[in-house]
């Protein structure tokens, strides 16, 4: 084999990947070839230093990042159904839409027959209720916070804890129709609207939680429970800043800009990391509440002279990349 | 033989999060994410040679993989898919970078970088740190610096030869290159490396 194709293949050799004859050749070349030994010993070190780089450190922040943007794609794709049913498999989504749809049923033949039926007295029973043990703001929430004494007058229910619940919310809805109690709905004016697609969520909740254990506890674990806590969890975080933006800055003092950032960033209501770090180059992210990103901004031309396609870095002074992440809301708060 | 890649230890775990994924178990590819994340993002740093766009490239690697999910169909490792999507990406980051700012990149030519190229995440410690950690550390900058100075498409090679530890035949797959190209860009890259290193002492 030939001096240069034999400094060719020493990369392949040391990765055992020549053909046995490549092999029997290029050693048959090395014996007589002290450079290429040399050559081929220097490779083997550069090698093995490069497998010993390791990984690097991602951002703490990123799997959370990354979560983040991955359930915005997922609630696209799927939809508020699908991500509140899924867990639960499609007997129980089967089961809830029956459910929904006997007592939507229910509810509209109610408010186009209203005097039909034996939930009138129920109906007029829980008003009457409402009306006097609150005061008339409190009325609308009654259906969600009282559900259990105010269901217990409906207990023929078919369809029990969703029934049950349902019949309390009836007379809100069935208001407009109902003229022999016109005189009680004058002091509340706002009902109706209101009550009605809280009703219907309430029923939603109910029925997923009577076929998943039966009812019993809090309706707003519940659902926690039906979105998937995972998903709940992040819904408080909201991670996803709603604009990026870059600066570059030329600074002289590479460790005093990253701590003026940090405090910039601080004075601004928000936070700054440091994601990596050089001799002559710095990265930074800082999170900054939308109101304040002004002023951030405002403060950075302090800290370093601002790149852009104007003033193009000499490479005489270091750079200091920010990235400046602005969030909807308070930055802190979210901490 | 060749070593394989370095994630292929428990594919049964990654088949089984995959297929759990599929029936939009978000808390399964959560799972995935916080496995990979480390070595997803490593690849881009390394890849993309720009620090800054790290953790951009690792989450948008890391959506594409949850939207391609339905595509995936366990012909290759989960890991070595996930690889594929993130080295494609950061090159497509790199060939926007280059029309925009053309000048920048050095060439394989002159492997020495201009600048040392962004390097530790992490930074730097208030602790004093002993010689011999600084002598690591700027052996590590140093090298850091001679992989940035490449040319992306040597780069990627060696990143994936060297630092992944892929075979061959698995980097071919990944890049769609032939065996033979693989082989002659691992070597000249090597070399780079290699040249580089000693013009800067080691």
């Amino acid at each position: 084999m030939d001096h240069a194709t034999a400094k060719k293949n020493l990369s392949a050799y040391l990765d055992g990947a020549v053909t046995p004859e490549e092999k029997v050749l290029l050693e048959e070349h090395l014996e007589a070839c002290p450079e290429c030994r040399a050559e081929l010993r220097d490779l083997a070190e550069t090698v093995s230093r490069l497998r010993s780089l390791g990984e690097v450190e991602p951002p703490p922040w990123l799997a959370v990042k990354v979560m983040a943007r991955v359930r915005q794609e997922a609630g696209l794709e799927k939809g508020l159904f699908r991500r509140l049913f899924a867990p639960f498999g499609w007997k129980l989504c089967l089961a809830a839409a029956l459910v929904f749809l006997t007592v939507t049923g229910y509810l509209i033949y109610r408010s186009a027959f209203p005097g039909a039926g034996s939930v009138v007295p129920a109906g007029r029973q829980s008003r009457e209720e409402g009306a006097g043990r609150a005061p008339p703001e409190a009325v609308p929430r009654k259906p969600v916070t009282g559900g259990e004494s105010a269901g217990r007058p409906s207990a023929k229910g078919r369809v029990p804890p969703a029934a049950g619940r349902e019949t309390v919310k009836t007379p809100p809805a069935a208001e407009p129709s109902r003229l022999p109690l016109a005189g009680e709905t004058a002091p509340f004016p706002a009902t109706p609207p209101q009550a009605a697609p809280r009703a219907t969520q309430e029923m939603m909740e109910g029925s997923s939680k009577g076929v998943l254990e039966g009812g019993g506890s809090e309706p707003r674990m519940e659902q926690e429970k039906a979105v998937s806590s995972a998903a709940s969890r992040a819904t408080p975080l909201a991670p996803v800043p709603t604009e990026r933006i870059r600066r570059q800055l030329a600074v002289d003092d590479l460790a005093a800009a990253i701590r003026n950032i940090k405090s910039a960033a601080r004075r601004s209501g928000g936070t700054a990391d440091v994601i990596g770090t050089g001799d002559a180059e710095g990265t930074m992210v800082v999170r900054v509440d939308r109101e304040r990103r002004g002023e951030l901004l405002e403060r950075l031309p302090a800290i370093g002279e601002v790149l852009d396609s104007a003033r193009l870095p000499t490479g005489e002074e270091a750079v200091l990349h920010v990235v400046i992440e602005v969030y909807e809301g308070s930055v802190q708060e979210r901490q | 033989m060749m070593k394989k890649g370095k994630i292929q230890a428990i594919p049964d775990e990654d088949a089984r999060l995959v297929a759990a994924c599929r029936e939009g178990d978000l808390r399964a590819f959560e799972a995935l994410v916080r496995k990979h994340q480390a070595r997803v993002f490593t690849l881009a740093f390394r890849v993309a040679g720009e620090h800054e766009d790290a953790g951009e490239l690792t989450q948008d690697a890391f959506v594409a993989a949850w939207r391609g999910l339905e595509d995936f169909h366990g012909e290759v490792a989960f890991s070595t898919w996930l690889t594929t999507i993130t080295v494609n990406l950061a090159r497509n980051r790199l060939k926007q970078l280059r029309t925009r700012r053309p000048r920048e990149r050095d060439s394989l030519d002159a492997p020495v970088p201009a600048r040392e190229g962004c390097v530790a995440p992490d930074p730097p410690s208030d602790v004093p740190s002993t010689q011999e950690r600084l002598e690591r550390e700027e052996v590590r900058q140093r090298m850091e610096g001679c992989i940035n100075g490449l040319e992306p498409a040597f780069r990627e090679v060696l990143v994936l030869r060297d630092l992944e530890e892929y075979s061959y035949g698995e980097i071919g797959a990944i890049l769609g290159l032939a065996e033979g190209t693989v082989k002659a860009r691992l070597s000249r890259a090597r070399d780079g490396v290699r040249e580089c290193l000693k013009l800067g002492g080691l």
